[in-house]
């Protein structure tokens, strides 16, 4: 039956107890009856938000406890993710956005940047509080299709 | 972690199965080294990989496949295949599916020529 559920998981700043984890989380948003398209939504915005607490928040330390709460509210998943790394540049998350490959040379292709444009294109509210020497992130995803590229700062 | 890729030479060069089902920051690097190796010493001009397997593919994922597609040169296509919908989905949100040639199926891709 759906209602507000609410579950915790604590991992560390490592991609393998992140796809751990995500495989934990994907599971119970099963066991809330959110359909496949709206885990692997999920599961894309969480892999990209851990994956900056590990490179940049922990800077690359593998030692970093994550804290990752998950609330289904029917079809709505908020997730709030503390760790005790760096702020956030301008304690502001980035707005991401995607500049158009064909305005880069072959070799200039980029390899990287994309994790924040993903975030704000799949989550309908991306929020952000330093509380005292602890990042807090909380992002919502809705059932709906992702925001249109046009709303996610796409650049060209 | 150990991503395995499956090598298949064709006429105008080759198919490389990606035996993985996610690709993500815990994999790309393996993933796109592994990519490298395998062709390196190959000439074709085509390199067309089979993402049948793969569910899920981040950003760190993306990255891998534009290096890869960097590492064989602008005379080499990296085309890809078989994408599912999340992979789709992450390449169209970034508009870097522009920078691969995208076949439905395998059957589809080998019938085009280079």
């Amino acid at each position: 039956m759906r209602g507000r559920n609410d579950m915790m998981w604590s991992l560390t700043s490592h991609p393998q107890s992140v796809r751990q984890t995500l495989a934990q989380i994907c599971t119970y948003l099963r066991e809330c009856d959110l359909d496949e398209g709206q885990c692997l939504n999920v599961e894309l915005v969480l892999a990209e938000a851990l994956n900056n607490i590990c490179e940049h928040a922990y800077a690359g330390a593998d030692d970093g406890r994550i804290l990752t709460a998950i609330s289904c509210r029917g079809a709505e998943v908020q997730c709030h993710i503390t760790d005790k790394g760096r702020a956030m540049p301008n304690l502001t998350p980035p707005l991401g956005g995607f500049r158009d490959p064909d305005s880069f040379a072959f070799d200039e292709l980029p390899e990287g940047g994309f994790g924040w444009g993903l975030i704000r294109a799949i989550a309908q509210d991306v929020q952000y509080e330093r509380r005292d020497l602890e990042n807090h992130l909380f992002l919502t995803i809705a059932a709906e299709l992702e925001q249109s590229p046009q709303l996610a700062c796409r650049l060209v | 972690m150990d991503v395995r890729l499956d090598i298949e030479p064709i006429p105008d060069g080759l198919i490389v199965k990606v035996c993985a089902s996610r690709v993500d920051a815990a994999a790309a690097l393996a993933f796109r080294d592994a990519f490298r190796q395998a062709t390196a010493k190959t000439e074709g001009a085509r390199v067309i990989l089979d993402m049948e397997d793969v569910t899920f593919l981040d950003s760190s994922g993306l990255g891998a496949l534009v290096a890869m597609r960097k590492s064989l040169g602008q005379d080499r296509q990296l085309e890809l295949t078989t994408l599912s919908p999340l992979v789709a989905k992450v390449l169209r949100l970034t508009a870097m599916d522009k920078v691969f040639a995208i076949h439905p199926n395998k059957t589809a891709a080998l019938n085009q020529s280079a």
